[in-house]
């Protein structure tokens, strides 16, 4: 899992440096971590479930045998935590 | 089943259940609850409140149980559309529906307090002396004391289905959620109490257990 909070001040981290692995070429520089990872991972694993049953809340809720009003709610969470992220 | 998703699905069944499946398990409890209301002449009176109909009519029933229902459900769905915006009207039928499960247990448990509650209405319609004694027997004391903790229990749980339910459909968080359901309470218990006195035309004897 990729870590995005310091663990000493719980500051969030920024990529320093990128390699390729093919041609060993390192990127250094200050970029800011994607909004999807700064998700917790049972977040990022519910959108992923999401988006491979096509965006139907229905079918999330029978896979995850939960209600329809839950999913929602879950998915309502993830949206407040996304827009937070974006301020 | 675990015990601990056992006693999580008692407090709050809606993580599971919702929709119309919630609605038709919720309608058959509700219509038992008629059924049984009926026979032992015991209707809810509002929200909060279960008391006792004289010659009840199955219709008569129905219409405290709708009307509790009722005004529960449509509070609930404004708040929900106000809410999140994204709210389906069958889920706030099916879980305000099964939500008024818990009416059942509290019908069930007023029961061994109708010989007391007849003979309370009868002292103070008539004065009976009999009905006096029975009432300062230390037998009833405790008696009494022992069904009110039964009641004083189912109650509380009724209120956390409550709770559940209209966090689940308003999607309002603890704080705002718990300051706004507690106001959402005491105007459904107050609009259904006097719904269920028109309907009624006044008819049902106010003498409520809880």
């Amino acid at each position: 899992m990729l870590p995005c909070y310091c663990p000493s001040c719980q500051t969030q981290l920024k990529v320093k440096s990128l390699k390729c692995e093919k041609c060993e070429t390192e990127v250094t520089g200050g970029y800011e971590l994607p909004v999807l990872a700064l998700l917790p991972v049972d977040d990022q694993k519910f959108i992923l479930d999401f988006v491979r049953h096509s965006g139907s809340l229905k079918e999330m809720a029978n896979q995850l045998n939960l209600s329809y009003p839950t999913v929602r709610n879950l998915l309502n969470g993830i949206i407040e935590k996304i827009k937070s992220y974006e301020k | 089943m675990k015990s601990s998703t056992f006693w999580s699905l008692l407090l709050n069944p809606f993580t599971r259940l919702g929709g119309w499946k919630a609605f038709f398990i919720g309608l058959a409890i509700l219509l038992i609850t008629t059924a049984v209301g009926c026979f032992y002449e015991v209707a809810p009176i509002g929200l909060l409140y279960i008391g006792l109909v004289e010659d009840p009519q199955l219709s008569t029933i129905l219409a405290c149980q709708l009307s509790v229902l009722g005004v529960f459900m449509v509070v609930t769905y404004i708040i929900a559309l106000i809410s999140t915006k994204n709210v389906r009207f069958q889920d706030v039928l099916g879980i305000t529906t099964l939500a008024q499960s818990p009416i059942l247990l509290l019908v069930l448990s007023t029961l061994p307090m109708k010989g007391i509650a007849n003979a309370a209405i009868s002292f103070m319609k008539d004065g009976d002396p009999t009905a006096l004694n029975q009432l300062q027997s230390v037998g009833s004391y405790v008696f009494i004391i022992c069904v009110s903790i039964a009641l004083v229990a189912i109650l509380i749980w009724y209120i956390l289905i409550l709770y559940n339910g209209f966090r689940t459909l308003t999607d309002l968080k603890a704080g705002k959620g718990i300051f706004i359901f507690i106001i959402v309470l005491i105007l459904c218990d107050v609009l259904s109490s006097y719904l269920v006195y028109l309907l009624t035309n006044g008819a049902i004897n106010r003498f409520a257990f809880v």
